[in-house]
């Protein structure tokens, strides 16, 4: 308890007041403003955008603090008031301008993915809607090429993981991403998806295939809106993150947990323990300000 | 207050149930969990093996297990049965093509010896979808008549929206508290 407290006071202090008095020193002796001297001094990707993020959050210009939470922001208009509120001199440094885009393009980006993903989670899956079924149907077509669907309720469904004759009711609230996410591994990385599907087969270390991705695709999800991606979007997306890189770090996501499941061994009751033991492992590669979540040994596939 | 009260108060304070929530995959199961627990229910992915929770609520310590419903988990429930006091069975009420199985499964754990004394709660949930039976036509579909050596009780409930939720907990803690606590 005095702990927490000491810290908050802690925080308070450093932030109030010598966070200011540093910057101004700084200011002073390098000639340079906080934002400047991030887009000189640290290392292009998460460690630049997260320092320039962390930097417009506690500045004391109103008008760069609501460029974290507006929505909308226009990079062009956001990257001119910066140039006038810090009087920086293009000419003086002929970098700063495009850096300074790129970041703010991606801190804002990451923002609005989340709206645009959310409204695909929060799409249900209809089996009414032909587009829903057909993609499926793929589905099945992509994971078991050789096996051909009896009928649409059928317990075959089983065979790839889904609970039940309909997968309709498996997809939940993760809607029509759950599906999007099997689908895009399934087709874009379809021989490791079938590898994964083989070993989700096991007699002893087996688990439900469609039902375990659709558990990853909450665990995307949760990353995502956690915040813990932006290591990796930014890392890896120049500007804002499409849905496509979503499913790219599914794929990662499902492949590793697979590796994860088969070294761990556990019972099938012991999912949602092995689920969140995974789920923070990741979160704290993300930690590290150079990590990646990308699946290098079967990029090739993707051709 | 006086001395008393506060101890009574403290011995209440002590006062553990374990509940044990089954039925069929989609009933609901860990939605109404969620719900009563007051979690957001609309991240919600179906449940591989168990989540358990314990909250207080009246004065009792509730573990409530919520345990996967999909036919290859069910042989798993047994594992779960030890020292359950209550039995909450959920429905998909607007499920009509598995309320057969749903009976089944439910008549078959009412001969289970380790769930001889619960006390058996049967949540007719997704009462808000159009298509949706009410709790006399499920208490019909599932015999719950028949059944002699539980009491129990069934009620019409919706998961998405809360409503009755509270009611029926009420009821379950309730009536095994009157078995198990009395002699305090």
């Amino acid at each position: 308890m005095f702990s927490v407290l000491c810290n908050r006071v802690w925080y308070a202090v450093y932030f109030t007041l010598l966070h200011p008095m540093l910057k101004w020193l700084l200011r002073k002796v390098t000639g340079k403003c906080e934002l400047l001297r991030i887009c000189y001094g640290e290392q292009v990707g998460a460690p630049r955008t997260r320092a320039i993020e962390k930097s417009l959050k506690h500045s004391k210009f109103q008008a760069l603090k609501r460029l974290l939470t507006d929505n909308h922001v226009n990079i062009d208009q956001a990257v001119e008031q910066i140039l006038s509120i810090k009087s920086i001199t293009v000419e003086v440094h002929p970098q700063f301008q495009p850096t300074i885009h790129i970041c703010l393009t991606q801190i804002c980006g990451y923002r609005e993915f989340i709206t645009e993903l959310e409204s695909v989670r929060k799409t249900p899956y209809s089996s009414e809607n032909n587009r829903h079924e057909e993609m499926l149907l793929e589905l099945w077509r992509k994971l078991m090429p050789d096996v051909p669907l009896q009928s649409r309720y059928n317990r075959q469904w089983g065979d790839i993981g889904f609970q039940g004759d309909d997968p309709m009711t498996d997809f939940r609230g993760m809607g029509l991403l759950g599906l999007q996410n099997l689908l895009y591994f399934a087709t874009q990385h379809n021989s490791t998806a079938r590898q994964v599907l083989a070993h989700s087969h096991h007699p002893q270390y087996g688990y439900s295939f469609a039902i375990v991705g659709i558990n990853l695709t909450g665990v995307a999800h949760q990353l995502l809106i956690s915040g813990a991606l932006k290591t990796h979007f930014y890392n890896v997306v120049q500007g804002k993150p499409k849905l496509d890189h979503f499913h790219q770090v599914y794929c990662y996501l499902f492949h590793e947990f697979d590796k994860f499941w088969l070294a761990e061994k556990p019972h099938i009751m012991e999912f949602n323990k092995v689920k969140a033991k995974f789920a923070k492992r990741i979160v704290m590669h993300l930690k590290d300000r150079n990590a990646t979540l990308s699946m290098k040994c079967v990029t090739s596939e993707a051709k | 207050m006086g001395l008393l009260t506060i101890l009574k108060k403290m011995k209440q304070k002590e006062k553990e149930v374990r509940l044990l929530m089954l039925g069929l995959d989609n009933a609901g199961k860990t939605t109404i969990l969620k719900k009563f627990n007051g979690e957001d229910i609309n991240t919600i992915s179906p449940t591989l093996g168990f989540n358990i929770k314990t909250l207080e609520h009246r004065g009792f310590k509730l573990n409530i297990w919520d345990v996967g419903g999909q036919k290859s988990l069910r042989s798993y429930w047994r594992n779960y049965f030890e020292s359950t006091d209550g039995l909450i069975w959920v429905v998909d009420s607007a499920d009509r093509r598995r309320l057969s199985d749903c009976k089944e499964e439910l008549h078959q754990l009412l001969v289970e010896e380790r769930l001889a004394g619960a006390t058996l709660l049967v949540f007719a949930n997704k009462q808000d979808l159009p298509g949706a039976l009410p709790a006399e036509e499920i208490k019909e579909a599932l015999e719950l008549d028949l059944i002699k050596t539980h009491h129990w009780l069934i009620q019409g409930c919706s998961a998405v929206t809360g409503e009755n939720l509270l009611q029926g907990m009420d009821w379950i803690i309730q009536d095994i508290s009157s078995r198990i606590f009395t002699m305090d």
